[in-house]
């Protein structure tokens, strides 16, 4: 139980520093911590009773492999989103020569 | 193929996904062209299949319980329908524009996540169909070369991927709960802190009002075919999870929250389109009170609304979008210089009827059949925001249009010709004095708010990245209470 | 400003805490996922049965979510112009040592990936290994080598290959009269490495096309934006 506290923990994190910080790049990287604290979360759920990995030339008894199969795939989704907005980052960086949000969305009220 | 080839609900979105890489390794027109119609027609084939031996039930792979459940019913059939027809128009309006083969590969694997959101019965499933199909909304949107699209794409991307975040660990939690991930074998009580995890961002997704302020932005500034996509079929994903997961231990009795954000949202998206100039931004609006229409509707009502509001909404779209784009305008002002041809306005106008409710069209049906359904504090609210609903599109009937030569337009005429089919085809359900009267209050009062209330600008607070956190958090808190009393 | 912040990191504060409060509610139910795998799929690594057997359906959409991605961002990036001027390092030692290291990782990487059924690992861990070693390469090469030896062209094109061969693989039961994503090889002895149907061959496959594709990724950031 304690490991999904940590999880926890590290998922909330996360999403206070998505909200307090105001330059994007770090908003983004709050947002992978929290996905962290997620793939932690599934990990320790995987490990709640049993510690052994199955893969079945150990003997028993097993973690078990569903949520340890399942987070690959939120693994790759969070490199996915990342890489995006990470490259979404770099071009408005390039145009703007800013990564505060603040600033940009002051841009965006004087043109209306 | 041979006939006798056994037909399951997965082929639904192999089929897509098998011919969305040939669309970057051949890159000529012709051939875009050929492989866009034989998706088309090989997804209509599969549905027509899977109708005759409906409600049918899979595993994927074919293992029982350990697969992947899939199930195709009639929710699954309306909500497929109304991707395959809406994608294929875009397609189909998309070959006179100069899109980039990126365009035709990601609408494809579009077109395959949203055919699995309506099939699927899988918790984590679902998950990854929610980020792939965003993941393809973000670069559709920032697809042009603007920093203004960029930040519309960025804000979307960190509101949502906080949201599915949370959704992520509320699959994970009713994992460990109940040890599985099937929402048909789902048993026990859910803790209500769960559920709101697990719900909130499905609102988000379907685009309803205190969660979905990134929705104007993105929607309005994407390209005409990227807008109608949007707007007709990607927003609909949250709503069919939505209606999977009732009558299953996490929304056994917990509609109601639903129902009065919907409510709220139906309501609130009127009032904002009013008092916007932005002709697609005004849509956009639309959007969110249409998708507060269908999650008060419920499965039934709900899901043949959301057919009907992904048709109409796309051809308004169509329309308006290909007018913005021949004249660089987006006020309203402005494009009452320009005027629209007649041609166009004819569809514009068509797709205002079935929106607005009139009778005869698609958009009466279903409305009626949301307003006689629900409770009646429900009743009051959606009334009064199909005057709303009213009272904004004559803001944009009011354009006018100019004459000009007949050009026949194959993909306004498919969508204008649904809405008045299914318009007539089912009236008998809905047809009496009562709804009939209530309708025509309805417009008179409408126009009669246009013409004597004049819209005041509102500032765009609501869709600063800030703010909208503050309004995911607070939908969470407020579901999650109203959940626990 | 520092208000609204400050609001949401409160209500922020509120959830975590009902979070944690209802922690007592949730019970625990560990479901027997392990009996009955290695029978079905033929792989003694389960999380390999469930990753490609049982859960293939996924696996596919994780495959699109990557590739997706890959072309996002070479068409994003595509927006700005190529660097004239891109400075490799050439000291003689750094050049010996990323070569050695690139062919290392590569064979890691194809090992990890093919014997993803009978020890841990599998394609993406491999793929990504393998692209490891093919950016340390890229700090040291010039972009003219870089593009000879990398071709864009062709990677596209095999990237493009394999993603239609595997769903070819996902769709090719229905034909024997299986359902879609069934395993139609056979089995074998469970524990060798010709074993698991069709697991070994979708493991090396994607392996490839992740390695394609991050492969990708760096070179196209190396070219629009410079090593340093």
């Amino acid at each position: 139980m304690i490991y999904i506290a940590i999880a926890v923990v590290i998922f909330a994190i996360g999403g206070i520093g998505i909200i307090w910080k105001d330059n994007i790049l770090l908003k983004l990287l709050s947002l992978g911590i929290m996905n962290a604290g997620v793939v932690a979360l599934f990990v320790s759920i995987a490990g709640l009773k049993y510690r052994i990995p199955a893969i079945l030339n150990t003997s028993g008894p097993y973690a078990d492999p569903l949520p340890q199969a399942v987070i690959i795939t939120s693994i790759v989704i969070g490199f996915a989103t990342m890489s995006l907005a990470l490259v979404f980052t770099m071009l408005i960086s390039l145009k703007k020569g800013t990564l505060s949000s603040k600033k940009l969305q002051e841009d965006i009220d004087r043109e209306h | 193929m041979s006939i006798d080839i056994q037909i399951y609900p997965s082929l639904l979105t192999l089929v897509p996904m098998l011919f969305a890489p040939l669309f970057l390794l051949f890159r000529t027109k012709l051939v875009q062209k050929l492989l866009a119609s034989l998706i088309i027609i090989l997804d209509l084939l599969i549905i027509y299949r899977l109708t005759l031996i409906m409600p049918l039930d899979e595993y994927t792979g074919g293992w029982i319980l350990r697969g992947i459940h899939l199930r195709f019913d009639n929710l699954s059939l309306i909500y497929t329908l109304l991707f395959v027809t809406v994608i294929g128009t875009s397609w189909l309006s998309s070959f006179k524009k100069n899109y980039p083969p990126l365009f035709y590969f990601l609408t494809s694997i579009l077109l395959s996540t949203l055919n699995t959101s309506a099939i699927t019965l899988d918790l984590f499933n679902i998950y990854v169909m929610l980020e792939l199909s965003s993941i393809i909304a973000y670069i559709l949107i920032a697809m042009k070369d603007n920093w203004k699209h960029l930040w519309a794409s960025l804000k979307y991307l960190m509101i949502s991927y906080f949201a599915f975040t949370m959704y992520l660990t509320a699959v994970g939690l009713i994992y460990m709960h109940t040890g599985t991930l099937d929402i048909s074998r789902i048993t026990g009580e859910i803790p209500p802190i769960i559920v709101s995890m697990l719900i909130v961002p499905l609102l988000l997704k379907s685009g309803v009002f205190p969660v979905s302020m990134w929705l104007p932005a993105a929607h309005s500034l994407a390209p005409t075919e990227v807008s109608a996509i949007l707007s007709g079929s990607f927003v609909k994903m949250g709503s069919i999870v939505i209606f999977r997961l009732i009558n299953t231990p996490i929304l056994k009795q917990a509609y109601t929250p639903i129902t009065l954000i919907a409510l709220l949202s139906a309501l609130t998206g009127v009032i904002l389109a009013y008092n916007e100039s932005n002709v697609k931004r005004i849509l956009a609006f639309h959007t969110i009170s249409q998708m507060g229409y269908v999650l008060a509707g419920g499965p039934v009502y709900g899901a043949l609304h959301a057919f009907n509001h992904g048709i109409f909404k796309s051809l308004l779209f169509f329309t308006v979008g290909d007018q913005v784009e021949e004249t660089g305008h987006y006020d309203i002002k402005a494009l009452k210089h320009a005027k629209f041809p007649m041609h166009r306005y004819i569809f514009l106008v068509i797709g205002v009827l079935g929106i607005s409710g009139v009778p005869l069209f698609s958009g009466f049906i279903s409305k009626s059949m949301i307003i006689h359904h629900i409770p009646i504090y429900g009743k009051v609210v959606l009334i009064l925001a199909s005057v709303g609903t009213v009272a904004s599109m004559s803001k944009l009937v009011s354009i006018g249009y100019r004459k000009s030569s007949i050009k026949l337009i194959p993909h306004y005429i498919i969508m204008a010709t649904i809405i008045i089919l299914v318009g007539i085809r089912y009236i008998e359900h809905v047809i009496s004095l009562w709804t009939i009267i209530e309708s025509l209050i309805v417009i008179i009062v409408g126009i009669t708010i246009f013409l004597v209330i004049h819209p005041k600008h509102i500032p765009r607070i609501l869709e600063k990245l800030d703010i909208m956190v503050i309004e995911y958090m607070l939908t969470l808190i407020t579901v999650w209470a109203i959940l626990y009393m | 400003m520092k208000n609204i912040r400050l609001i949401s990191v409160l209500l922020f504060g509120i959830f975590i805490s009902m979070l944690l409060v209802s922690a007592e509610t949730i019970s625990y139910v560990q479901p027997d996922n392990v009996t009955g795998a290695v029978k079905d799929t033929g792989a003694i690594n389960v999380i390999a049965a469930y990753y490609l057997g049982y859960r293939l359906f996924d696996t596919l959409f994780e495959i699109l979510v990557f590739t997706v991605a890959v072309q996002g961002v070479v068409y994003l990036l595509g927006h700005i112009p190529t660097l004239e001027q891109h400075k490799p390092m050439r000291e003689k030692a750094i050049i010996i040592y990323t070569d050695l290291i690139f062919g290392a990782s590569l064979i890691t990487g194809m090992y990890i990936a093919v014997a993803g059924h009978i020890s841990a690992g599998g394609g993406f861990v491999g793929g990504i290994v393998g692209a490891t070693g093919a950016v340390l390469v890229f700090l040291t090469m010039p972009m003219e080598d870089i593009e000879n030896e990398f071709n864009h062209k062709y990677m596209a094109i095999w990237e493009a290959v394999i993603l239609i061969t595997i769903f070819i693989l996902a769709l090719i039961p229905i034909l024997k009269g299986m359902s879609p994503m069934e395993n139609f090889l056979p089995l074998g002895t469970p524990g060798h490495i010709i074993s698991g149907g069709i697991i070994p061959i979708v493991d090396t496959l994607i392996g490839i096309k992740v390695l394609i594709g991050a492969v990708t990724i760096a070179q196209t950031f190396i070219k629009h934006r410079g090593v340093f």
